[in-house]
């Protein structure tokens, strides 16, 4: 059963430039390892990568209806996968998503003419 | 003569403001709401904070910023309580708590 949907939208040229103005920084708060590593090996420039990584992560807030309900940073959204997506949850967001009966976050991502955009699905 | 604060967070603001988000320094009143006066998206508001954080010596978690202006709120009613006076008090309450 479906119980949330989400999808973001993104500059991928704004990610890039936030990146290269705040580089320790964004990575450490946005990032997690894998999702930070170059991957040109899976056929994705590493800034669209990275785009759509980001878009993923606030697809799953959306599906997870977010503000301030718990306590959490964008790292503890794990985002896995090249196109077809799945979101590993961590911490208190973890613990949040099965109090809405959410047992798997899965979606899919593209990049095109400067944007990156992805979409979750979150099914209990 | 008044008391000054010695950083003058209020100009500071405006000048990250403008440059994260590309608008007319006029329009960067406490009144202004981030997103839906000032036009801002998340990443602008990662921009921000990483901004202030540098130029104030501070850090700031996610959850402070989600939580300027109450608990509890929606994301529609958190962006509508979001301006920049809000986000001008809490950095001043983040450097009376750090000296």
């Amino acid at each position: 059963m479906i119980i949330g949907i989400g999808v973001d939208i993104l500059s991928t040229d704004k990610l890039t430039a936030l990146l290269s103005k705040h580089p320790a920084r964004a990575q450490e708060v946005i990032f997690n390892p894998d999702e930070w590593r170059p991957s040109r090996e899976k056929g994705r420039p590493v800034a669209e990568y990275r785009a759509t990584r980001f878009a993923a992560k606030e697809a799953t807030l959306k599906v997870l209806g977010m503000h301030d309900q718990v306590t959490y940073e964008l790292t503890d959204i794990e985002i896995t996968g090249t196109d077809s997506l799945t979101v590993v949850l961590h911490n208190r967001l973890a613990e949040y998503a099965k109090c809405l009966g959410i047992v798997s976050l899965t979606g899919g991502c593209t990049s095109h003419r400067g944007y990156s955009v992805a979409f979750i699905i979150g099914e209990g | 003569m008044g008391e000054e604060h010695p950083v003058d967070i209020s100009g500071k603001l405006t000048e990250i403001m403008v440059d994260a988000l590309r608008v007319d320094p006029a329009l960067v009143t406490p009144e202004a709401r981030i997103f839906d006066d000032l036009g801002a998206e998340s990443l602008d508001v990662l921009d921000i904070r990483f901004q202030i954080e540098h130029a104030f010596a501070i850090k700031i978690d996610q959850d402070e910023i989600n939580r300027i202006g109450g608990s509890g709120l929606t994301e529609a009613e958190f962006k509508n309580v979001f301006t920049v006076g809000r986000l001008s008090d809490f950095i001043l309450k983040k450097l009376g708590s750090s000296s």
